[in-house]
C-alpha cells in the first residue's frame, strides 16, 4: 500500500477551447487502469493538499480561472461527465496575484481535476499532495 | 484495517427545504471528514442559503455547518469547512436547501475512511 508525497501536476492553464487531455484541460487524473483517455497501470487515490495558481501577466485587468472536479464514471466519456466547481467560477486572478489554497481536496482512483483560464499560457499551476494505492 | 482516501459525496444541493442526506456512513465504517467544500454556481444577487447538519440514529439533526441560520453565499463565492469531523457507522452528514436554489450549489466533501 505504497504512499508517496509529490507533485501531481504543475504547468500554465490553456484556455476553455483546450483539448480534454492531461496538460491541457485535464492538470490530475488519479490513476485507474480502466481509464481509457488516461490508462495506468494500477488504481490510486490522491488527496491534494495544496493548489497553487500565479498570474504571470503584466495585465492590464485580471485573468479568469476555472477548476473543477470530474468523478470517476466507465459509463460516460469524461469530457462529458458532471463538473462541479472546486473554486467559485470565475475566479479573478490579478496581474501578479499567487492564490493558494490549501484545504485538502480527495480524488479517488479515476477522479480528474480539470482547470482552465480566461487567457491560454498566463496562469502557472503547481497540485502537490499525497497519492496512494488502492 | 484498511484505510483509503474516500470522496464521500459530491454535486449540486437540491432545494427540496427539508434535510435530505448527502453521505451515510456505511456499517463497518468510520471516518474523518477532512473537507467540506460549497460554491455558489450563479449569479444572483440573492445569496443562496444552506445547512449542513449531522444526523445520529434516533437523534434529530445537528448542525454543522455554518450555524442555525444557514449560510448565505454570495454569487461566485466558496465556503469551506476544513476542521476534521469524525462520523461512525450509522451517522449522516444532511444538508437543508431552499427550494429556490436548487442546483446552485456546488460542493465537494471528502476524507477519509477506515473499518470500524
Amino acid at each position: 500500500m505504497a504512499t508517496e508525497i509529490k507533485t501531481l501536476a504543475s504547468g500554465v492553464l490553456r484556455n476553455i477551447g483546450a483539448s480534454f487531455a492531461r496538460g491541457e484541460k485535464v492538470l490530475y487524473a488519479a490513476p485507474h487502469p480502466s481509464e481509457i483517455l488516461f490508462p495506468a497501470t494500477a488504481k490510486k487515490t490522491a488527496m491534494i493538499t495544496g493548489m497553487r495558481f500565479f498570474n504571470s501577466s503584466t495585465g492590464p485587468g485580471p485573468i479568469t480561472l476555472a477548476l473543477r472536479f470530474v468523478r470517476f464514471d466507465l459509463s460516460t466519456q469524461p469530457a462529458a461527465r458532471d463538473q462541479i466547481n472546486a473554486l467559485p467560477y470565475p475566479t479573478l486572478l490579478n496581474p501578479g496575484e499567487l492564490r493558494v489554497e490549501t484545504t485538502p481536496l480527495i480524488l479517488e482512483e479515476g477522479d480528474l481535476i480539470i482547470g482552465f483560464a480566461g487567457v491560454t499560457n498566463y496562469v502557472h499551476y503547481i497540485i502537490s499532495g499525497i497519492e496512494r494505492e488502492v | 484495517m484498511a484505510v483509503r482516501f474516500r470522496v464521500f459525496a459530491s454535486g449540486k444541493l437540491k432545494g427540496t427545504g427539508a434535510y435530505y442526506t448527502l453521505y451515510p456512513v456505511p456499517i463497518g465504517k468510520s471516518v474523518i471528514v477532512n473537507a467540506m467544500r460549497f460554491t455558489n454556481a450563479t449569479s444572483g444577487a440573492t445569496p443562496a442559503t444552506f445547512t449542513i447538519a449531522l444526523k445520529r440514529p434516533h437523534f434529530t439533526e445537528t448542525i454543522l455547518f455554518p450555524d442555525g441560520r444557514g449560510l448565505p453565499l454570495g454569487a461566485y463565492k466558496m465556503a469551506v469547512e476544513d476542521r476534521e469531523i469524525p462520523l461512525g457507522a450509522g451517522e449522516e452528514i444532511r444538508a437543508k436547501v431552499d427550494q429556490a436554489y436548487h442546483n446552485q450549489i456546488h460542493f465537494i466533501i471528502c476524507g477519509i475512511e477506515r473499518d470500524a
